[in-house]
C-alpha cells in the first residue's frame, strides 16, 4: 500500500469516531440536530489546534503550549479592541499575527536553537499564560460588534461553525497536496536521510511551527468570538484534547505520519463526548477530572494499540 | 579540468579523519578509493556532499574554487552520491523518495524534474529486480534499497559521481549491470568508487587511490597492481595473505554434535539444525535476509522461537538474552548502533555483559573493570586515549572491537557473530581471524558474514542458508567461493 | 607512563564534573547579586532558611534524575502530584497513627504509583510524558476524592520538627537530603544497578542484548522517583502544617525537571548524575526566594519561569547539528 494512500486512510478513525459520537448524541438528545452548528462552533478552536498539532507532529516535533497560546491570542485581541479601540479587519490581523509570532518564536527555538520541542513548548506555555495574565489581568473586555454578529448569525446565512469547519478542511487539503507535505513527513520519519537528500530540515520544521502558529491564531480568534470577551483561565484541556485528536488522526510522537482531516473530525468527536459525560450527572468539580482522565486513558489505549500493531508488523 | 582537493583536514573530536588529503581527479576516469577503516573514505564522500564541514581544505572544480556547505550546494556543483548508509526515507515510497530527489536536483542541475525522475526510474528498471515503486522503502530488501540509492545518484548524470560501498548487498548480475553503466557514464563525468572489495575495484576502475590514516599515500593505474600489493600498502606493513586458510579443516572429525546443538523454528527460520564440536567455527553464508541473523538471534533468546538447545549434553531453556548469556551463549551484532553505549566509557562498554551477570546491589569493582578493559585493549588492539574515554569518540572499527571484547570478557562457550566484520578493513580483519582461531579452541563459534570471503579463511564448515533453510553444507576442499555463491544464488546444491 | 595515564583521566574527570559545578556557580552568582541589590541579604539565617526550603525539592530531584537517566525520553511528570497526594494522605493518617507507621506507608504508596508509571512506560509502551502526566491526573483525582475539597488533618509536632528544625546549626531536612544524595550517588556510581541504569539510558537495545532487563531497570527508577517524591511530600506537610487542597505540590514538578537538566544530566539519558543537582536546586530555590523578596507579581513569575526553562534548554538540551 502506498504511503499516500495509507495517510489518507488515517482519516477514517477520526471520521468514524465523530460520526459515532454524533449519532449517540442525536439519539439521546433530539434537540441536538437543531443545535448542531453551535455545538460544532464550540469544537472549532480545538479542531484548529489539532490540525496545527498534526502538522507539527508530522515533522517529529510537538507543541505543548497550545492552550496557553490560545489564551494569549484571546487576551491580545480583546485588549486591542477594548483598550485601544481597534476594530475592523485589523482586529483579525492582530489575532493572526499574535499566533504567527508565537509560531515564529517556536520555529526559531526548534530550528536555529535546536532545542527539544516538547520541553521548550512547556517553557513557552508559561511565558504565554503569564503574558496573557499581565495583559488582561482578569476576565474582561469585549469584541467588535461585527465580529460577535458573525458568531451569532453567521455569514451569508450559513452558521459560522460550518464555515470554519469548511475552512479547516480547505487548509488541510491545500497542505496535504502541496509538494511541501512530503518533505514534512520525510523530515519527521527520517531526518538524517532527508538532510542527506538535500531537504533543509531546519527550515521545514520552522515552516511547520509557522503554520501551526497561524492555526493557533485562528483558534484564538474563534474562541474570542465564542465567548465575546477575554478570559485568562481558558483552555485547560485544549492542549491535551488537541494532542489526542492528532493521535486519533494518525499522528505519532515519533513523527512522519498524521492526517489533519482525521484530527479535525476526532476533535469533533471528543467535544461531543464531553457533552455525553456532562449528561451522566457527574458532580461539577469532578467533571474536569473525569473528562481529563478519559482523555489520558484514550491516549494510553492508542499508544498501546499502536505498539501492538507495530510489533505484529515486525515479527517474521 | 576536473576536480582538485587541496589539503583536506577534518577532526571529529580527537579522532583525525582526514589529515591532509590532496587529490586530482580527471574527468573521464573511474577512480577506486580504498583504504583501511578510519582512513577517511566515508568522511571524504560526506565532505563532498555537504554532510560534513571540513576544518581545512579547498575544493576546485575546473580550476575555480567552490565551497560546499550543504547537500544543496553539492547539487549545485553537479555532485551526486550513493551513500553507504542509504539516504532514503524508509517510510516514504520509492517513488516519493525519487520524486523529492528529482525535484531538488532538477532545479540546481537545470533539468526538468519530470525528465530526471524518468531517468532514475529507467535506470532502476535496468537492474535485475522488478522493484515495486509504490511500496515504502522499508519494505524493500537491503539490496533493492541500494539499487534505488544508486539509481537516484546515477539518474542525474552528475559531473562527479560518488559511490560509497555500492555493491555490498548486490547480486553478481546487478554488479555487472552497474559496472556496465559506469563504463558508459565515464566519458562525461568523474567517478569515485569506494569499496573494500578489492577484486571489484581492480576490475572496474582505471586508477586506484589508497588512503591510510587520513592521507592519500599512493595512486596507481589499476593494471599496474594486484590485490596483495594494495593490501600491503593499505596496511603499511607486510600482511599475511588473508586468502590463505588459517586452519586445517581436515584435522577435525565429522560433526558429532557433542558440544553444542541447536534446532530452531521461527517465523523466518524454517527448520534449521546445527550441531558442533568444541573448537569448530561454523560459517553461515547465503544472501542477506535469508534467516541467518534471525537464526543467531533466536538462539540468543532475542526473538521468540521454537527451539531445542543443547550445550555440553544439557538441555537449555532460553527465553531471553539473559538466559542465553547465563549459559555461556553470547550474541554479537555487527550493527554498531545496536551494540555500543556511546556516552559510556570503553571500560563500561567492555564490562557490561559481565556486569549484567551480577546482582543489582553488588558493588562495582572498578579496579577489575579497568584491568579487564586494559587486557582487552591490548589483545584486540583497540585504539583509544584511555579506557575511560567515551566510546563515541572511537572510530567505527575500534567501536566494533570494543563490542567483541565485551563478548570475550565473559568467556563464552558459544559465540554467535552476526556480520561483525562488515565495514572492518582488511588489516583489522586479519587480527580478528588470529584472535578467533585462538578463542575457538575453547568454544564453538557460529559466524554469519554477508561477504563469503570473510568466512573462508576461518570456517571449519560453511552452511548456506536460503529462505530460512540450510540448503548446502561445505567443508574441506569443496569449501570454495564459487560453490558457495552458486548455492546461495540458486537455492540448491551445485 | 603512569603519569600520562593519570593526566588523561584527570582531563576526562574534569570534563565530567564541569557540568556538575556550573549550576553551583550560578547559585553563588545569584547570592552575590542578591547581596549587591539588597545589602545584608546574605546572612546565616537566610542560608539556613534556604537549605530548609530547598531540601524537599532536592530530594524529589534525586528521584527524577534516576528516571531521566534511565532512557531516551524518560521523565517523571507526576512528582509534584505524588508529593501532593502524600501531603493529603499523611495528614489524614497522622490523626490516628504515629509517624513511624505512617511514613513508610506513604513511601510505599508513592513507590507503587511509581511502579505504575514504570509499567505503563516500559511494558505498555506509553510515551513517558503522557503516562506520567496521566498518573499525575490520577493522583490528583485520588487526592480530590479522599479530601472532597476539604482540608483534613495537620502536621504532628515531630514531623514539623524534622521539616523545620535544626541539629548542630544545620537544618534536619537538609541533612536528610544530603544523606539521600550520598546514597543516590553511591548507587549510581558504585553499584551494579547504577551500571545497568546508565547502560539502559545509553542504548536500550544493547542493554537487552547484554542480558539486562531494560524494563525492570526502568520500573525501579520510576519507583524510586515515586518514593522520593512522596518523602518530599512529607517534608512539605511538616513545613506547611496544614494541607490546603489536593494540588499543593503541583508547582514543584517543573522546577524538579529543570533542576535535573541544569544539574548536568542529559535529557536523552545515559549521561549525568546527582552531584550537580545540589547546585541547581539551590539556584532555583534561591531564585524563587528572590521573587518573594523583591515582590514580583505572580504573572511575571510565571513568565520568568518559562523563560528560564527555555534558557536552560538552549544551554543544555540542544539537538546535535545534522551537518557535522
Amino acid at each position: 500500500m502506498s504511503p499516500l494512500l495509507r495517510r489518507n486512510l488515517q482519516m477514517l478513525p477520526g471520521l468514524l469516531f465523530a460520526v459515532l459520537i454524533a449519532g449517540i448524541n442525536f439519539a439521546l438528545f433530539p434537540r441536538f440536530l437543531r443545535l448542531f452548528s453551535s455545538h460544532l462552533l464550540l469544537v472549532m478552536p480545538v479542531a484548529f489546534l489539532a490540525l496545527g498539532e498534526t502538522i507539527v507532529m508530522a515533522t517529529g516535533e510537538v507543541d505543548l503550549s497550545l492552550g496557553a497560546a490560545l489564551i494569549l491570542v484571546n487576551a491580545v485581541s480583546v485588549v486591542a479592541h477594548s483598550d485601544y479601540g481597534i476594530s475592523g479587519p485589523l482586529f483579525l490581523i492582530i489575532g493572526l499575527a499574535t499566533g504567527l509570532t508565537i509560531g515564529i518564536i517556536h520555529g526559531l527555538l526548534v530550528s536555529l536553537g535546536r532545542v527539544n520541542s516538547f520541553l521548550a513548548t512547556v517553557g513557552t506555555s508559561f511565558a504565554w499564560s503569564g503574558l496573557a495574565l499581565l495583559i488582561l489581568g482578569e476576565p474582561r473586555g469585549s469584541v467588535p460588534s461585527w465580529f460577535s454578529e458573525l458568531f451569532s448569525t453567521g455569514l451569508a446565512g450559513i452558521p459560522i461553525g460550518l464555515w470554519l469547519l469548511f475552512g479547516s478542511l480547505c487548509i488541510f487539503v491545500i497542505f496535504e497536496f502541496s509538494p511541501l507535505a512530503v518533505k514534512f513527513y520525510a523530515v519527521g520519519s527520517a531526518p538524517r536521510s532527508a538532510f542527506a537528500m538535500g531537504i533543509n530540515v531546519n527550515r521545514i520544521k520552522f515552516y511547520a511551527f509557522l503554520l501551526n502558529g497561524l492555526l493557533v491564531g485562528l483558534a484564538g480568534l474563534t474562541i474570542t468570538g465564542i465567548i465575546g470577551s477575554g478570559d485568562p483561565r481558558l483552555g485547560s484541556f485544549s492542549t491535551l484534547q488537541a494532542i489526542l485528536a492528532a493521535l486519533i488522526g494518525g499522528a505519532s510522537f515519533a513523527g512522519g505520519t498524521g492526517n489533519g482531516a482525521g484530527a479535525v473530525f476526532a476533535a469533533i468527536g471528543l467535544q461531543f463526548t464531553r457533552n455525553l459525560v456532562a449528561w451522566f450527572g457527574i458532580p461539577h468539580y469532578l467533571l474536569d477530572l473525569t473528562y481529563g482522565g478519559i482523555i489520558v486513558l484514550l491516549i494510553i489505549a492508542i499508544s498501546f494499540a499502536r505498539r501492538m500493531l507495530e510489533t505484529k508488523g515486525m515479527k517474521g | 579540468m576536473g576536480w582538485k582537493l587541496e589539503h583536506w583536514v577534518k577532526h571529529f573530536g580527537r579522532t583525525v579523519a582526514l589529515n591532509g588529503v590532496n587529490l586530482s581527479l580527471e574527468p573521464g576516469t573511474i577512480y577506486g578509493l580504498v583504504g583501511p577503516n578510519g582512513s577517511g573514505k566515508s568522511t571524504l564522500v560526506k565532505a563532498l556532499t555537504g554532510l560534513v564541514r571540513l576544518d581545512e581544505g579547498k575544493l576546485f572544480k575546473d580550476n575555480t574554487q567552490v565551497t560546499i556547505s550543504s547537500p544543496l550546494d553539492a547539487y549545485r556543483h553537479n555532485i551526486c552520491a550513493a551513500h553507504q548508509e542509504i539516504s532514503l526515507v524508509p517510510n516514504l515510497s520509492v517513488i516519493d523518495n525519487l520524486r523529492i530527489a528529482a525535484l531538488l536536483k532538477s532545479r540546481l542541475f537545470g533539468l526538468q524534474s519530470g525528465e530526471l525522475l524518468e531517468e532514475m526510474l529507467s535506470i532502476l528498471d535496468v537492474f535485475s529486480h522488478r522493484i515495486p515503486v509504490q511500496s515504502p522503502v522499508r519494505r524493500l530488501g537491503r539490496g533493492e534499497q541500494q539499487l534505488v540509492e544508486i539509481a537516484k545518484a546515477l539518474g542525474a548524470r552528475p559531473e562527479l559521481l560518488l559511490l560509497d560501498e555500492p555493491t555490498s548487498f548486490l547480486t553478481e548480475r546487478d554488479i555487472e549491470y552497474l559496472f556496465e553503466k559506469l563504463l558508459a557514464y565515464k566519458a562525461s563525468s568523474t567517478i569515485l568508487f569506494i569499496s573494500h572489495r578489492l577484486k571489484e575495484v581492480l576490475e572496474v576502475c582505471d586508477k586506484i587511490i589508497i588512503l591510510r590514516d587520513g592521507r592519500n599515500v599512493a595512486e596507481f593505474s589499476s593494471k599496474d597492481v594486484n590485490i596483495d600489493d594494495v593490501v600491503e600498502i593499505m596496511a603499511g606493513r607486510s600482511v599475511a595473505s588473508f586468502t590463505r586458510l588459517l586452519r586445517e579443516p581436515s584435522s577435525l572429525k565429522e560433526s558429532g554434535g557433542g558440544f553444542f546443538s541447536a534446532r530452531v523454528r521461527s517465523p523466518k527460520v524454517k527448520d534449521v539444525c546445527i550441531t558442533m564440536e568444541r573448537g569448530e567455527i561454523i560459517g553461515l553464508a547465503g544472501l542477506v535476509g535469508h534467516g541467518q541473523s534471525e537464526l543467531l538471534r533466536a538462539i540468543a533468546g532475542l526473538v521468540p522461537s521454537n527451539k531445542v538447545i543443547t550445550l555440553q549434553e544439557k538441555k537449555l531453556r532460553i527465553k531471553s538474552p539473559a538466559d542465553a548469556i547465563r549459559n555461556g551463549i553470547v550474541y554479537v551484532s555487527g550493527v554498531r548502533a545496536d551494540m555500543i553505549l556511546p556516552e559510556r566509557s570503553v571500560r563500561e562498554n567492555v564490562a557490561i555483559i559481565k556486569n549484567g551477570l551480577q546482582m543489582p546491589l553488588a558493588p562495582v569493582r572498578e579496579r577489575m573493570e579497568r584491568e579487564l578493559a586494559q587486557t582487552m585493549k591490548q589483545k584486540l588492539g583497540i585504539v583509544c586515549r584511555s579506557v575511560d574515554e567515551p566510546v563515541r569518540f572511537l572510530s567505527g572499527g575500534n567501536q566494533q572491537k570494543t563490542v567483541i571484547a565485551r563478548a570475550l570478557a565473559v568467556k563464552p562457550k558459544v559465540l554467535l557473530l552476526d556480520d561483525v566484520l562488515k565495514g572492518i578493513d582488511t588489516v583489522t580483519k586479519t587480527d580478528f581471524y588470529s584472535l578467533l582461531s585462538e578463542i575457538a579452541k575453547d568454544c564453538a563459534i557460529v559466524f554469519f558474514a554477508s561477504d563469503v570471503d570473510e568466512l573462508l579463511p576461518i570456517a571449519t564448515r560453511i552452511l548456506v542458508m536460503y529462505e530460512g533453510r540450510v540448503i548446502a553444507k561445505f567443508q574441506g576442499a569443496a569449501m570454495t567461493r564459487e560453490n558457495i555463491l552458486a548455492a546461495a544464488l540458486h537455492g540448491g546444491g551445485e | 607512563m603512569k603519569h600520562l595515564i593519570s593526566k588523561e583521566r584527570a582531563t576526562l574527570a574534569i570534563a565530567k564534573y564541569w557540568k556538575a559545578i556550573t549550576p553551583f556557580g550560578l547559585f553563588i552568582i545569584l547570592l552575590i547579586i542578591g547581596q549587591l541589590a539588597s545589602p545584608g541579604f546574605l546572612s546565616i539565617s537566610y542560608l539556613a532558611h534556604l537549605l530548609t526550603l530547598a531540601a524537599p525539592l532536592g530530594i524529589m530531584t534525586l528521584g527524577q534524575t534516576f528516571v531521566i537517566l534511565s532512557g531516551k525520553e524518560d521523565l517523571d511528570f507526576s512528582c509534584g502530584a505524588n508529593a501532593s497526594l502524600a501531603i493529603v494522605l499523611a495528614a489524614l493518617f497522622l490523626r490516628h497513627h504515629g509517624l513511624g507507621v505512617v511514613a513508610p506507608m506513604i513511601l510505599l504508596i508513592g513507590a507503587s504509583f511509581g511502579i505504575l508509571n514504570g509499567i505503563g512506560v516500559r511494558i505498555v509502551g506509553v510515551p513517558p510524558l503522557i503516562m506520567t502526566f496521566g498518573s499525575a491526573m490520577l493522583l490528583y483525582g485520588v487526592g480530590q476524592a479522599v479530601t472532597r475539597g476539604m482540608s483534613i488533618g495537620t502536621s504532628p509536632p515531630l514531623l514539623t520538627h524534622i521539616a523545620l528544625g535544626r541539629v548542630a546549626g544545620l537544618p534536619i531536612s537538609f541533612l536528610i537530603w544530603m544523606g539521600l544524595l550520598a546514597l543516590a550517588a553511591f548507587v549510581l556510581r558504585r553499584t551494579i544497578y547504577g551500571r545497568w541504569l546508565y547502560a539502559a539510558g545509553s542504548n536500550a537495545y544493547a542493554t537487552r542484548i547484554a542480558g539486562i532487563s531494560f524494563a525492570q531497570v526502568g520500573i525501579v527508577a520510576y519507583a524510586i522517583s515515586g518514593a522520593l517524591s512522596a518523602l518530599a511530600g512529607l517534608l512539605y506537610l511538616g513545613r506547611f502544617a496544614i494541607p490546603s487542597g489536593f494540588k499543593m505540590a503541583e508547582g514543584y514538578t517543573l522546577p524538579c525537571i529543570m533542576a535535573v537538566i541544569l544539574g548536568g544530566t542529559s535529557f536523552s539519558g545515559g549521561e549525568g548524575g546527582v552531584l550537580g543537582t545540589v547546585g541547581s536546586v539551590l539556584f532555583l530555590t534561591s531564585l524563587d526566594t528572590f521573587f518573594s523578596i523583591f515582590n514580583i507579581a505572580q504573572a511575571w513569575r510565571i513568565v520568568l519561569n518559562g523563560f528560564l526553562l527555555v534558557l536552560i534548554l538552549l544551554f543544555y538540551a540542544r539537538r546535535a547539528k545534522l551537518r557535522e
